[in-house]
């Protein structure tokens, strides 16, 4: 099969998956919440519900409002929040944003570090460098994120004060666009709390695919033929072996890319920062599913679209990859 | 959980109940049914009948572990039920939503509870036992929510509502207390929770707390003095608001809502009606028009129009109109187009009935809306209806300017989830005396904390932490006051009186009484509550009645004595309905037809 068809056969795949997600996430959302249980008021009379069932395109039969929804995918217009009474696209895509500046940065910094340290973990085996590396990353990786959060909170924002107790600017403070946000020092303030908790989180699988990948790697032939050709240890490690066994952390890469879609709800409620996690939780509980079903959506689109990239990304960066 | 039974002490006989039933459960329902059976011609039930007559099982309907205190008070309620009064019961906690749609909504439940916070409308008696207790509100989404009905009660819970001399009022008001907790009506009051707050009283002075509501009020916004150069006030909340509409009925916009708009008249200190845009107020002899004289000073809006009394008669007759949720309790008492300008300085309101709540109800509560913008709501907008616009985010090229109020502080800014700004309005009759004050959002404890210590907040209007840990924080800090204000609000234990079997006084007396309010209050609640025996709060102190049937006064076995006076038997730790009477099964749900 050629390269082509297989791109072919992924892309139909792929949409044909996504629209079952979708079919799921419609049905799943229309079983919890109504509109009017936001309107905790008494005396609601039938008029007055119809108008608000009317307001949220509810009064139409199930099987309408389902095809208006496949529509909406394409158009982007889910309709108005039920709690926010705006319409969805722009709430969540404004919130998206905001969650994007933590988890983009938080990424990068720990899949490149934890590639980096992957490399040195399997090249140093058996020392007791190693030894401390894997005990950090495995204590990170198992310890729930939003308690290191609470550490670095109580620590570095209560008890020495460097750093602000949470939210995207100091109070009082506004900002017209994203853009903008990224020129005041403020902000940078207010984000490194967030983005050290997710990353020490973070850096751990990165770091242990990667030594995994390499121990496989470093006992190859090749290897030896690199270092009887005289090369330095160290060309060795990062030019030839972690250039072999970097496939696994591409794809994990490619997906961690997708969830950050997701924003990461720990870490925004610890930091009472307004991400797209706590948007996205709160939106189930308050049964307010225009915007539920949206992020939802969005994250299925994300994972699906990112894991068929890491798919293509195969092929082109390792040739004995074949699409059969 | 026997720590949870009864403070009145389970003497021996109910040990043995429980460790028979747990017996019985142990050896399977079959067998111990076939022995039962056999053994009810000795107590004297009715023959091979008596399975028959067992008391269906019980759902308590709880909130989850997250709302922990009110979780295990439940869970302790739920426990006595079961183990002194022979219930069958099952203990399901469900999210917030799920049970606001279940009980508010549905009403599809057998017992659980909502609980009511402090509102400033809620001052009135009228909120929390007319709303609460009367058979007009039995519908599905009104707060009736046991749909009890009782045809004294309505009489009486009428009487005060249109009894306008306050003394007279008083007296009905005390009556209703005493009627509807001797009953007991579908509600049982369980604790009044307390606020929590903490203020920053080093670089601010001049709070003002008002009973039952706390800090958290017109006269602490309007009051509070820098002591120094720090004139920006930050509060900290933890719901963020969803939109800022001053018709909706989020007490996260209405946080917002009450600074940035006037009313006729504001809740004092006292938890009486002050007069605010009105000077005074006449009320005819059959108490249904009343005439308001406004202060000479009214504000200017916002945007820089004049505010004249047509604002204020159009709010109230397009609320009115439009039946407005949140506020219909409070304006259908009214004629349409009730309200009339007399002249420059004077309103008239024209009611359908006296109707003594009305000014707290409806004139310390109502927004005064600007006409000039809201005449063109919904019909120049996209909604529906005019409680369904969101002034911040609007479609009529009115900018952030869609939101104009005429209050002590002007809308500024709102960034969703993080904060909300306003700014002093210098020109008003009652301007602050700080330069601007934010809400922001803090949704962690430990941040709560930190933000107080450093100064970056001033006011903890509200928090998920643990009070002793705040205290101790305050104690520790030269700067920061604690105080925990006994809540208005309570927690109820709503037994659906459409559901077997609770239609029966006698069983709502029994459950009433293995609620162990005292130990909820000292051990759920740490002490940061008082066991509540009516729906007036005792903060309360001109409505409430003191002497009322307190239910901590019964033991287990008086509570047994209640239902087996009624008829109903207690074998085995299994709870039977008398003789001759019918169980419903499957119970009826829903609201009563004839409302």
């Amino acid at each position: 099969m050629s390269f082509r068809s297989f791109i072919g056969r992924r892309l139909v795949g792929t949409f044909l998956t996504f629209l079952v997600v979708a079919t799921i996430i419609f049905f799943l959302f229309r079983q919890v919440g109504s509109p009017q249980a936001l309107f905790m008021s008494p005396s609601m009379n039938a008029e007055q519900i119809a108008r608000i069932e009317a307001q949220f395109g509810l009064n139409e039969p199930l099987y309408v409002q389902y095809y208006k929804y496949l529509v909406s995918i394409f158009t982007l217009e889910f309709g108005m929040s039920f709690y926010y009474r705006a319409d969805a696209a722009p709430l969540l895509f404004n919130r998206l944003k905001n969650s994007l500046l933590l988890t983009v940065p938080a990424i990068l910094l720990s899949y490149v570090a934890g590639t980096l340290g992957g490399v040195v973990l399997a090249w140093k085996r058996g020392e007791p460098l190693e030894r401390a590396g894997l005990v950090m990353a495995i204590l990170f990786r198992s310890s729930p994120r939003f308690y290191v959060g609470l550490l670095l909170l109580f620590f570095l924002s209560g008890m020495f004060a460097f750093f602000p107790y949470g939210g995207i600017l100091p109070a009082g403070e506004t900002f017209t666009s994203h853009l903008e946000l990224l020129t005041r020092p403020a902000f940078y303030r207010h984000a490194v709390l967030p983005i050290v908790s997710m990353s020490l989180y973070l850096t751990g699988l990165p770091l242990m695919l990667m030594r995994t990948s390499m121990l496989e790697v470093i006992g190859e032939d090749f290897v030896d033929i690199c270092r009887a050709k005289g090369m330095s240890e160290s060309d060795v490690m990062y030019k030839h072996v972690a250039r072999n066994a970097i496939l696994p952390v591409m794809t994990a890469f490619a997906v961690a890319i997708a969830f950050s879609f997701g924003g990461n709800v720990l870490v925004e409620t610890v930091f009472s920062y307004p991400g797209v996690g706590r948007l996205m939780v709160n939106s189930v509980f308050r049964g307010d599913y225009p915007v539920a079903q949206f992020a939802f959506l969005l994250m299925a689109g994300m994972v699906l679209t990112m894991n068929m990239v890491a798919d293509i990304l195969y092929g082109y960066l390792d040739p004995r990859v074949s699409y059969n | 959980m026997t720590e949870f039974v009864n403070q009145a002490g389970s003497d021996t006989a109910g040990k043995n109940t429980t460790t028979r039933r747990r017996v019985l459960k142990g050896i399977g329902a079959a067998g111990a049914l076939t022995s039962l059976a056999g053994c009810s011609s000795i107590t004297g039930g009715g023959g091979g009948q008596l399975e028959e007559r067992e008391v269906r099982s019980v759902e308590m309907l709880s909130y989850t572990q997250s709302s922990q205190q009110t979780y295990s008070a439940l869970q302790a309620i739920s426990d006595n039920m079961d183990e002194t009064l022979g219930f069958n019961m099952t203990f399901t906690p469900v999210n917030r939503q799920r049970q606001l749609t279940k009980v508010y909504d549905e009403r599809d439940y057998d017992v659980s509870s909502l609980g009511y916070t402090g509102r400033p409308h809620r001052l009135d008696p009228h909120m929390l036992m007319y709303k609460n207790y009367h058979s007009s509100q039995a519908a599905a989404g009104s707060y009736n929510w046991t749909a009890f009905q009782d045809e004294e009660a309505d009489r009486l819970l009428d009487a005060q509502a249109e009894a306008l001399d306050r003394e007279e009022r008083q007296q009905l008001v005390k009556e209703c207390q005493a009627y509807l907790m001797d009953l007991p009506g579908g509600e049982m009051p369980i604790v009044h929770g307390n606020l929590i707050n903490v203020i920053n009283t080093g670089e601010f002075t001049n709070w003002t707390n008002v009973p039952g509501l706390g800090y958290k009020n017109i006269w602490t916004w309007t009051g509070v003095e820098p002591t120094g150069n720090k004139t920006k006030l930050v509060s900290s909340y933890t719901i963020e608001a969803g939109q800022l509409s001053p018709l909706a009925a989020g007490e996260a916009n209405l946080i917002t809502n009450r600074i940035t708009h006037d009313k006729l008249l504001r809740i004092g200190t006292d938890g009486l009606p002050q007069p605010w845009l009105a000077e005074e107020y006449e009320v005819s002899n059959n108490g249904q028009t009343i005439t308001f004289t406004l202060r000479d000073d009214l504000p200017q809006w916002h945007d820089g129009e004049d505010m004249t009394a047509e604002d204020i008669a159009f709010t109230f007759n397009y609320l009115r109109e439009w039946e407005t949720p949140f506020f219909a309790d409070a304006v259908l008492p009214f004629k349409p187009d009730g309200a009339s300008v007399l002249d420059d300085g004077r309103v008239e309101f024209n009611l359908e009935r006296p109707f003594a709540p009305v000014f707290v109800l409806a004139f310390s509560r109502i927004h005064i809306l600007p006409q000039h913008v809201w005449s063109r709501v919904p019909d120049e907008t996209n909604v529906e209806a005019p409680y369904l616009w969101n002034p911040t985010d609007n479609d009529m090229d009115l900018g952030a300017n869609g939101y104009v109020g005429s209050g002590p502080f002007k809308f500024d800014h709102w960034t969703p989830s993080e904060e909300i700004g306003v700014v002093a309005n210098e020109d008003h009759f009652a301007a602050p005396k700080i330069d601007e004050m934010i809400i922001r959002i803090i949704t962690e404890s430990q941040a709560q904390t930190n933000a107080l210590e450093r100064g970056d907040v001033d006011f903890l209007i509200q928090t998920g932490a643990n009070p002793d840990v705040m205290e101790e924080m305050a104690s520790n800090t030269d700067h920061l006051t604690f105080d925990a204000i006994r809540s208005v609000g309570y927690d109820e234990l709503a037994m659906n009186t459409r559901r077997s079997p609770f239609y029966d006084a006698a069983v709502r007396k029994a459950c009433s009484s293995v609620i162990p309010k005292e130990t909820i209050a000292t051990e759920m609640y740490n002490g940061y509550a008082e066991p509540a025996h009516s729906p007036t709060a005792p903060v309360l102190e001109f409505w409430h009645n003191p002497d009322v049937k307190k239910w901590t006064e019964e033991n287990d076995e008086s509570a047994k004595a209640f239902l087996t006076d009624a008829g109903y038997e207690i074998t085995d730790g299994t709870l039977y309905h008398p003789e001759g009477e019918i169980p419903e099964s499957p119970a009826p749900s829903g609201p009563p037809e004839n409302v």
